[in-house]
């Protein structure tokens, strides 16, 4: 009878329940499947069920030897003392994975194999620089290449370590880069300090790092008024300093505040109307109400074209515009000359525009020097072209009239030269008022 | 009278031999033993537990086969007890855990 023969029917005799005998696979097959789940479980049972896996290995050594000595009964009675160890050992390994060798050993709930940090508790796995080390074991925590440390800013990159203020803290990391004492997100000018925050031009770039402080388009190194918008850089004293911010613009040593005329250069403040603009751009210098290039005395108040008013040459009377001189003709025309006598006819000509009822009447008058006949026409054509003059002046046509009277009217004596010149004359009587 | 002298010669040399592989077996047994015990003594088999458990396995299932005498098997379990047992002293020693054995 062969071991195997015997094996089977003590198995059925002793009725052990093993499932290899109770199918009739006997001891052999038993022991080959014991086997198999024994080195199966083995590894994980020398961590967590030592004894229990022992005890398995060892009696499945004895089943093992019993079977092949044909000894049946031992051998089943081994089989099933190992069987009950290896189920109490797969039972205490159940799942628990440092039987498989996976360990938590931080204890922060993450198993070794998933734990960034191993052998640090850290339940957040962070890692900030990504390096697959957690920050709480990784000696470089923001991954910038500079060890924690000697890091001035640990949980931000910054290879090159800049230290605006030295105060020892990263710039990456400093709220206050600059320690002005205005924190980054409020500072204006974050990297150089500016405690005052001045901003010109309020384009919220702080004046202290704005290359353009005054907005007006032109950099501060290259501007002449860096201050003061000037987008024209005008600089009329030519000095490198804009007009915007030059406190003596056309730089005649006078400062603008105390300068009669800032814009042009006038040293000496005249001002003769005193009127508080200085001659040199003073429109009217004599404020004569007379601009200068209309001002026959441009420094000298007059109304009379800008110059003094002159003694009158005209008296007005009931009968007539006298004048204190005669008007004076060319030698034998009726062409008035002189200057003295178109300033009499503008002084008449003033008396009618003042006086606008008044109509008059030019009478010329000759001496008796020559024939009546021509002294007549002499006297007439002279009247008529001071009434011509009038007219042309801006006395309307109708308010004149004119008449030669020849040498029949004489106010002095024709037998002198003093009585003659007297003689010669040309009169504005009044017709109506 | 040859023969007979023979056969008294065999079972001499039988009984001889047999009286050998009792003794042998009983000292690896003792031996053995000594070495389970040193461990059961010390902390060594908390820290090999695996091993120890192997070892007295091995050194029960050696008794009980001296106890039927099977001197053959009996040296053979010994000898596996005596490993395990000598495992049992180099692993916790492994882990700088005194054993306590002594020569």
């Amino acid at each position: 009878m062969s071991a195997l023969t015997r094996a089977s029917i003590a198995c059925l005799a002793l009725g052990f329940g093993l499932a290899g005998c109770v199918k009739g696979q006997g001891v052999p097959a038993e022991l080959r499947s014991l086997q198999e789940e024994f080195e199966e479980h083995k590894i994980p049972g020398l961590r967590c069920a030592e004894r229990q896996t022992a005890l398995a290995e060892a009696n499945l050594d004895f089943a093992s030897y019993e079977a092949k000595r044909g000894e049946v009964a031992p051998a089943i009675r081994h089989l099933k003392i190992a069987r009950a160890n290896l189920e109490e050992a797969i039972e205490i390994i159940g799942e628990r994975p440092e039987c498989f060798g996976i360990y938590d050993t931080d204890g922060d709930g993450i198993l070794d194999p998933d734990d960034n940090c191993p052998l640090v508790p850290n339940p957040d796995q962070a890692d900030l620089d990504g390096d697959g080390i957690g920050d709480a074991c990784d000696d470089d925590i923001d991954g910038d290449g500079i060890l924690n440390e000697k890091d001035n800013c640990v949980y931000v990159p910054n290879p090159d370590q800049e230290d605006l203020d030295g105060d020892g803290v990263g710039d990456k990391c400093s709220d206050d880069r600059d320690g002005d004492g205005i924190t980054d997100d409020k500072d204006n000018c974050p990297d150089t300090p500016n405690r005052d925050q001045s901003d010109i031009d309020g384009d919220g770039i702080g004046d202290a790092c704005d290359d353009d402080m005054d907005g007006d388009g032109i950099l501060n190194a290259k501007d002449n008024c860096p201050t003061v918008p000037n987008a024209d850089q005008a600089d009329l004293d030519g000095d490198g300093i804009g007009d915007a911010c030059d406190n003596d613009i056309d730089g005649d040593g006078v400062v603008n505040e105390k300068d009669n005329c800032p814009l042009v250069p006038n040293a000496d403040q005249s001002d003769i109307d005193g009127d508080g603009i200085g001659d040199a751009c003073d429109d009217d210098m004599d404020g004569d109400g007379f601009l200068n290039a209309d001002d026959r005395c441009p420094t000298i108040p007059g109304p009379d074209f800008g110059c003094p008013r002159q003694e009158s040459l005209v008296v007005v009377t009931d009968t007539q515009i006298e004048i204190k001189e005669q008007i004076q003709f060319e030698l034998n025309k009726y062409t008035i000359t002189g200057e003295r006598s178109f300033e009499i006819l503008r002084e008449v000509a003033q008396v009618l525009e003042q006086n606008p009822t008044i109509r008059i009447r030019v009478e010329g008058h000759t001496d008796s020097q020559g024939s009546a006949k021509y002294n007549l026409r002499l006297s007439d054509g002279r009247a008529n072209a001071v009434r011509d003059w009038l007219v042309n002046y801006g006395i309307d046509r109708n308010r004149i009239t004119a008449e030669g009277r020849g040498e029949d009217e004489p106010i002095d004596t024709n037998a002198t030269s003093e009585g003659r010149q007297n003689n010669r004359r040309v009169e504005f009587n009044i017709t109506e008022r | 009278m040859r023969s007979w002298i023979l056969g008294g010669a065999l079972l001499v040399m039988a009984s001889q031999l047999a009286a050998c592989g009792s003794v042998q077996s009983t000292m690896k047994i003792r031996t053995a033993k000594e070495s389970v015990e040193a461990t059961s003594f010390s902390d060594a088999s908390e820290h090999s537990v695996y091993e120890s458990v192997m070892a007295e396995s091995y050194l029960e299932k050696a008794r009980l086969e001296w106890a039927q005498s099977d001197w053959q098997h009996a040296s053979r379990y010994a000898d596996r007890a005596a490993f395990w047992a000598e495992r049992a002293q180099e692993r916790a020693a492994e882990k700088g855990k005194p054993t306590g054995v002594t020569e």
